[in-house]
């Protein structure tokens, strides 16, 4: 193995990624389609609980006229985020079986999870706004931010979710308490108002976390007049090559104590 | 060829740190059959797994220049959602191995019928390892490791995995963990005991089983 050429070995690194996202999407939600909705559903019945309890309490979104579309295109960035990040998190431990076969490594476990999370919400999103364009037509679409958001979402989420199956690995008690910690992240994360908004000690505060930046980004690309003028791309590239590299590194550093058992 | 390089394997117990191996160089050469010989919690299934690549050593490298195999007839992986063939398709992508032909050699190795296309989960036992047995012998590996060599199927069934076995072995070298004499004595020729973190090399595998049994007898 250690006499094979450099193409050699990625293209066998590439064939045992491809296997991993083909056995996970035959039985990541067991082998029924059923199971595949849950990926959709999640983020239409929270748009669906948004809307309706704004709408009673407010009468217009703070951009546009639509609570749903307002909601939706932050909750769908929010999610893009939070779904790699937690899907990539516990990438080893589903996998851990297959780290018997010695050509399988922790890192390719991560390799395949995100390659899946990719392909899925690509659909997810396809449907949710597809769908959401006969419900409340959208005047026009730039795709450029759009995209550009869910690549840092989804790359994010991925540098996130890689660094955590380390520490999640060291520590199970750092894995309970980044749970709580995370659960109302949506909150503070501009996905049901807007930063501008805000007053001016909790503006700059709110302005530290990455993901209001990725839904103000996203946003822009559904409201043609929306400027997001604290979107920092510095501020966001940076942090997410940092993250990604960081947590790819880990994974790798720790691939000795990844592949026994959990303490 | 494997070879072993100045290999550290330890783990704690209770604040106490065991060796499995300590400071341990050998070579492995093509060609050997080894036999994997010590008391119970020695390590045996370790150093197996250690040669394998699927836990790293504490300290040294192991180095391999050769294809070496997962556990003979491991089951662990198969995910019972999935049907036979699906994970056979599997196990082929993942070395690299003709799919089809994989998936063929082994509906026709392991004899499961329509069962081959029905998920996992409903199989008995004795399916399941006809069905690792066949992955295992689908693909041609310079090494083959084995933890206790298990009888599989039937009278009929076992025969034929010996055959196969046996014409793999012209080929492939093995290494083995055993209790059993016999089938030491049957597929190595040469021996490692392991006691108390530290491993003998043998080039006889007889003398490797009088070590073992003497070191028995002492303890």
């Amino acid at each position: 193995m250690h006499s094979e050429t450099f193409s050699n070995a990625l293209r066998r690194q590439l064939a045992i990624a491809f296997a991993l996202v083909v056995r996970e999407m035959t039985t990541r939600y067991g082998n029924k389609f059923g199971g595949y909705m849950w990926a959709v559903l999640d983020p239409v019945l929270f748009i669906a609980i948004m809307t309706s309890v704004f709408s009673a309490i407010a009468h217009v979104p703070p951009l546009g006229r639509s609570f749903t579309l307002f909601f939706a295109t932050g909750y769908a960035a929010f999610y893009m985020y939070r779904s790699t990040s937690d899907q990539v998190s516990s990438a080893v431990e589903a996998n851990r079986t297959l780290l018997n076969y010695p050509v399988v490594r922790p890192y390719d476990t991560v390799i395949g999870r995100v390659t899946l999370q990719v392909a899925t919400l690509f659909v997810v999103n396809i449907i949710l706004f597809g769908s959401l364009y006969f419900l409340v037509p959208f005047p026009s679409i730039d795709f450029g931010p759009i995209l550009l958001a869910s690549l840092i979402a989804i790359a994010l989420g991925a540098g996130v979710g890689a660094a955590n199956i380390v520490w999640f690995h060291l520590s199970s008690t750092y894995q309970q308490v980044w749970g709580i910690i995370n659960r109302p992240a949506f909150i503070v994360s501009g996905v049901f108002f807007l930063p501008e908004s805000m007053p001016p000690p909790y503006k700059e505060l709110l302005l530290w976390n990455p993901l209001v930046h990725i839904v103000g980004l996203f946003r822009k690309g559904f409201y043609p007049t929306y400027r997001a003028d604290y979107v920092s791309m510095p501020y966001l590239v940076g942090l997410t090559i940092f993250s990604i590299v960081f947590g790819l590194f880990l994974v790798w550093l720790f691939d000795a104590q990844l592949r026994e058992q959990q303490k | 060829m494997i070879r072993l390089d100045r290999v550290t394997k330890s783990f704690k117990l209770k604040g106490e740190t065991r060796y499995i191996a300590k400071d341990v160089s050998f070579t492995i050469p093509r060609g050997d059959s080894i036999g994997l010989l010590g008391r119970n919690g020695a390590g045996k299934s370790t150093l197996l797994r250690l040669i394998a690549g699927t836990i790293k050593p504490t300290s040294g490298r192991i180095i391999r220049r050769a294809n070496v195999s997962f556990p003979l007839g491991f089951q662990g992986s198969f995910n019972g959602s999935l049907t036979g063939e699906q994970n056979v398709r599997f196990v082929a992508r993942i070395y690299g191995h003709d799919t089809q032909e994989l998936v063929d050699y082994v509906q026709d190795f392991a004899e499961l019928g329509k069962s081959y296309q029905m998920p996992v989960k409903t199989y008995s036992s004795g399916m399941k390892a006809r069905l690792a047995f066949g992955v295992s012998m689908g693909i041609n590996f310079d090494y083959y490791l084995v933890d206790e060599i298990t009888a599989v199927g039937d009278a009929n069934f076992k025969k034929k995995c010996q055959q196969v076995f046996r014409r793999k072995l012209q080929q492939s070298d093995i290494i083995m963990v055993s209790h059993s004499n016999g089938a030491l004595k049957e597929y190595c020729t040469t021996g490692v005991v392991l006691e108390d973190g530290s491993l003998t090399y043998f080039p006889n595998i007889d003398d490797a089983i009088s070590q073992h049994n003497d070191n028995m007898a002492r303890r």
